[in-house]
C-alpha cells in the first residue's frame, strides 16, 4: 500500500533541486561562512546567494532579508525585540495566530506589557473594529498571519496595512503558510515585517528569515555573535542555506503554476469527496484561501479517530496542531471561529502541494469514503 | 549437564489465536488480523504488543490518556508523561503504528469523580474495576472498531478460553497475578474480541520475554498504587476533592454504644480497618460500619466484623445472560483472598444479587467487587451494597 502524504502544511518532502543544493553543500563546503579564508568565503556566498534568492522570491531588496532558524524563531524575535525597543508597546495579534505568534503575545501580557488579541467571526474574519479600537488606544505593533495554518483562510493582510500606518503602528505578518502557494509581493503589501518559512513548499528545514522594510529594525533574540548583522548570532546553517537557495528559486519561477495546480486539485479532489461521502462540512472560507488545504468535518465523527483509523489505511493527515502527544485541548484557531468543544474535535485538515499528483488524491478520496463509512456505522 | 530453572521461552511463547468474530454491523474494511493493543507503558502491556508484532499480527499500538499529571499543569501544551513515552519507545521497538488517545474527561468523569464519590459516602471505592467497565472494555473497545480491527489485547492475567462453544473468561495461570476479579464487567459479547495473550504465562516469563525481546520496559519495577494518585496517599487526595462541608467529621463510637474518640472526615475509613483508629481500648478494635449520615465510624471486636451474606448491585453475568435459578459457586470479595463457597441467587432483577456464604466472612465492605467464581471460570460480579 503506497502511503499518501497530505499533511503539507505541517511539513512538505524536499523538492529534487532543493535536495541535490543540500548534498553538495554537506560534501563539498566545511568552511564557516563567517571565516576569513577561502573556504569561509564560499560558504559565505552560499548564504548571501539564498538571501538575494528570499528577497528575490518576495520582491524586496536584499539587505532586507534577515536569516533565522526558522518561522518560530522569527515571530518570537520580532516580537520580543520590539518590546524592547519601543517605549510603550502594546501589541495585538489576531485569535488565530501560530502558537508562536499567540503564546508569546501571552507570555508578554503575563509579564506586563500591555497586549489584546483581536476575535475573528464564524469565518475566521478579523473583528477590524475592534482591531481600530486597539489602535487608538495606542497599539504599537499588529501581527496577523498571511494565511492560517488550519482553515488556510487568507487574511488580506494589505487591506490593514493603511488602517494601522494611520495609528502609526508595525504590521507584522507569519507568511509562513502562504510562501511559495501563493504570490507575494512585499514591496505592495504593506507589511512592515514579514516571518518566512520554505518547509511547506520543498524547502529545508531548520531555517527561516525575517523580511524588514527600510527603516525597520529587530534586535536580537540572542547575545553571542556578529552572525546576521548581530541580528541573529550562531553559526550560519550552510548547507540549509544552500537548500534554500534552490527553493527560493523554485518558488520565484513557480509559483504561479503551482498556485493554479493546486485549487484545480483542491476543487477535484472536493468533488471525488463528493461522489464517495454523502455529508460533509467545509470549514473556514470557501473563497480566500489558500490553493492546497481543505479543513474538513464529517457528521459524528471525531476528529482523532479519523485521523488515526486513515493513518492506518496510508493517508497521512492532521487535526487540529501537530501535536504527536495528543493535544489536550482542540485547536485554537477552531475554538476562536465559535465552534464548541466537540465541534472543534471533528476538524480534520487535508494539505497538499504541488507533487501531489491526482492519482494519489483520487486513492486517497476512496480511502477516506472507505475509513468514514466504516466510522458512521460504530 | 546440570539441569537448570530457566525457563524455556521458546516453549512458553503464547499462541495469540484470533477467534472468529460475527461482525455487529456492515462493517467496511474491517482487517483480518489486526489487534489494537492498550499499552500503559508498564512491562506487562509492552510484551503483549511485542507478543502480538511478534507472531506476526497486524497490531497497533494505543495508550490512553487519562490524566495530567502535576508537571503538565503549567501548561497545556503536550508534553508526554514518561508512561506514553516507554509506550512509544515499545511500539517503535516492535515496529508497530503507535497513537495516543485522549480521554481525560471520561476518566475525570467515571473514574476519579466516582473515586471520590463512593468515599463521600463512606463506601470504598475500585477504581481499576470502574476503568476496566468504562473505558477499557468500553470506549477502547469501541475504539478498536473505529481502527479497522475487532481485537483488543491488554496485558491483563487472565485467559479467555474460546474451545467450547461460548468464551469463557478464567484466572491467569500466574495465580499470584491474577487479575480476572478486576474484568467481571467486561460486556458478555465482548468476550470474543478481547485477547489476553499473559494469560497463560507466570509474572517471570512476561520479564524474561521482555528481556529476550530488549523492551526498554523490561527492568520497569510493577505499581501497585491507585495510578492516578501517583505515589501520593489516597487521603489527601480525596481531602482535596471533598469541599468543607463534605469532610464529615463525627463520633467514633464501640458497638456497643460507648463513645470512644472522634475523627475529622468519614473517607479515611474502611471497613475492617484496625490501624489509624487513633484510639486506646483494652481489645483491638476495628471499623465495623460506616454512617455517612451521621458521620459515625462504628468499631468493635474482630467478630463483630462478620457477616452471613451480602447484596451485590450492578452485577454483570459472563457465563450466562442471567441466572436461572441460585447457583453455588465460589466468591471472592476482595482481590487479595481466596474464593468461599456460597449460595448466589438473583431477583426479578438480575442487577441485583444476593449471597448467601457457607461460612459467615469478615469485614465486607461496600463499594468493593463481589466476583463469583466456578471453579477457574469467572461466571459474574457486582459491586457490594451491604451485608446482610
Amino acid at each position: 500500500m503506497d502511503r499518501i502524504y497530505l499533511d503539507w502544511n505541517a511539513t512538505s518532502p524536499l523538492l529534487p533541486s532543493v535536495q541535490d543544493a543540500m548534498t553538495e553543500a554537506l560534501e563539498s563546503v566545511p568552511g564557516n561562512a563567517s571565516s576569513v579564508h577561502q573556504h569561509g568565503q564560499q560558504a559565505r556566498s552560499i548564504v548571501e546567494r539564498a538571501r538575494r534568492a528570499v528577497a528575490d522570491a518576495v520582491g524586496a531588496p536584499g539587505q532586507s532579508v534577515v536569516l533565522t532558524g526558522g518561522a518560530t524563531e522569527s515571530n518570537n524575535q520580532v516580537l520580543r525585540s520590539h518590546v524592547r525597543r519601543v517605549d510603550d508597546p502594546h501589541i495585538v495579534c489576531s485569535a488565530v495566530e501560530h502558537p508562536s505568534v499567540i503564546e508569546v503575545v501571552e507570555q508578554l501580557g503575563e509579564e506586563g506589557v500591555e497586549v489584546a488579541i483581536c476575535p475573528v467571526d464564524e469565518a475566521g474574519r478579523l473583528d477590524r473594529e475592534y482591531l481600530r479600537d486597539e489602535l487608538k488606544a495606542g497599539a504599537t505593533l499588529v501581527s496577523v498571519m498571511w494565511a492560517n495554518n488550519e482553515m488556510g483562510n487568507l487574511y488580506q493582510v494589505g487591506e490593514l496595512a493603511d488602517m494601522i500606518h494611520e495609528y502609526g503602528a508595525l504590521l507584522h505578518s507569519d507568511t509562513t503558510q502562504a510562501f511559495g502557494r501563493l504570490p507575494i509581493d512585499f514591496e505592495s503589501s504593506g507589511v512592515d515585517i514579514a516571518t518566512l518559512s520554505f518547509h511547506k513548499t520543498g524547502g529545508p528545514k531548520g531555517i527561516g528569515a525575517l523580511v524588514l522594510r527600510e527603516g525597520c529594525k529587530v534586535g536580537s533574540l540572542m547575545a553571542g555573535g556578529h552572525q546576521e548583522r548581530g541580528r541573529r548570532p550562531g553559526t550560519e546553517n550552510v548547507p540549509a542555506a544552500a537548500g534554500l537557495e534552490a527553493a527560493a528559486q523554485a518558488v520565484d519561477e513557480q509559483v504561479e503554476t503551482w498556485q493554479q495546480e493546486m485549487k484545480q486539485q483542491r476543487s477535484t479532489f472536493l468533488e471525488q469527496l463528493r461522489e464517495a461521502i454523502d455529508d460533509f462540512e467545509i470549514r473556514g472560507h470557501t473563497e480566500q484561501c489558500l490553493p492546497n488545504t481543505l479543513n474538513l468535518a464529517f457528521p459524528d465523527i471525531d476528529g482523532e479517530d479519523l485521523l488515526m483509523a486513515l493513518d492506518l489505511e496510508g493517508v497521512s493527515v492532521s487535526s487540529g496542531s501537530a501535536c504527536t502527544a495528543g493535544s489536550l485541548e482542540p485547536s485554537h484557531v477552531i475554538l476562536a471561529m465559535g465552534y464548541d468543544h466537540d465541534d472543534a474535535r471533528r476538524s480534520v485538515r487535508f494539505s497538499f502541494g504541488p507533487s501531489t499528483s491526482q492519482a494519489s488524491l483520487e486513492e486517497a478520496a476512496d480511502r477516506i469514503g472507505r475509513v468514514v463509512r466504516r466510522l458512521s456505522n460504530i | 549437564m546440570s539441569t537448570t530453572e530457566h525457563i524455556d521461552i521458546e516453549q512458553k511463547t503464547p499462541d495469540i489465536d484470533l477467534p472468529p468474530v460475527e461482525d455487529p454491523d456492515d462493517l467496511s474494511s474491517i482487517v483480518e488480523d489486526r489487534v489494537v493493543v492498550a499499552m500503559s507503558g508498564g512491562v506487562d502491556s509492552s510484551v503483549t504488543a511485542a507478543l502480538c508484532a511478534e507472531q506476526g499480527l497486524d497490531a497497533v499500538g494505543l495508550s490512553m490518556r487519562l490524566y495530567a499529571t502535576p508537571q503538565e499543569d503549567y501548561s497545556k501544551s503536550c508534553c508526554s508523561p514518561d508512561d506514553l513515552f516507554d509506550a512509544r519507545q515499545v511500539a517503535d521497538e516492535s515496529n508497530i503504528p503507535f497513537y495516543v488517545a485522549n480521554y481525560q474527561e471520561v476518566f475525570q468523569e467515571r473514574v476519579i469523580d466516582y473515586f471520590v464519590d463512593e468515599y463521600r459516602r463512606g463506601r470504598t471505592p475500585n477504581p481499576c474495576v470502574a476503568c476496566n467497565n468504562h473505558l477499557k472494555f468500553d470506549i477502547l473497545l469501541d475504539r478498536t472498531l473505529a481502527l479497522g480491527s475487532r481485537y483488543l489485547a491488554t496485558g491483563h492475567y487472565a485467559r479467555v478460553d474460546h474451545s467450547g462453544d461460548r468464551p469463557r473468561l478464567l484466572r491467569g495461570v500466574d495465580k499470584t497475578k491474577d487479575q480476572s476479579y478486576f474484568l467481571f464487567g467486561i460486556p458478555r459479547e465482548a468476550l470474543d474480541r478481547i485477547l489476553f495473550p499473559l494469560g497463560e504465562l507466570e509474572k517471570g516469563e512476561v520479564r524474561e520475554h521482555a528481556e529476550r525481546l530488549g523492551l526498554v520496559t523490561a527492568d520497569k519495577p510493577e505499581s501497585h498504587e491507585i495510578c492516578f494518585v501517583g505515589g501520593g496517599n489516597y487521603e489527601e487526595y480525596v481531602e482535596e476533592r471533598l469541599e468543607e462541608e463534605e469532610r464529615k467529621p463525627g463520633k467514633i463510637v464501640h458497638q456497643n454504644g460507648e463513645e470512644l474518640g472522634e475523627h475529622d472526615g468519614i473517607h479515611q475509613f474502611t471497613i475492617g480497618q484496625r490501624r489509624g483508629l487513633g484510639l486506646s481500648y483494652h481489645e483491638r478494635l476495628y471499623v465495623q460500619s460506616i454512617r455517612p449520615d451521621t458521620g459515625t465510624i462504628v468499631v468493635g471486636p474482630k467478630q463483630g466484623l462478620e457477616s452471613q451474606g451480602l447484596v451485590a448491585e450492578r452485577c454483570n453475568w459472563l457465563a450466562f445472560d442471567r441466572p436461572t435459578g441460585p447457583i453455588e459457586c465460589d466468591v471472592q470479595i476482595r482481590y487479595n483472598m481466596d474464593p468461599v463457597p456460597a449460595l448466589v441467587t438473583v431477583g426479578d432483577d438480575a442487577d441485583t444479587a444476593f449471597v448467601e456464604f457457607m461460612e459467615p466472612q469478615e469485614a465486607i465492605t461496600p463499594g468493593q467487587a463481589a466476583v463469583f467464581y466456578r471453579g477457574e471460570e469467572v461466571l459474574g460480579g457486582g459491586f457490594i451494597e451491604e451485608s446482610r
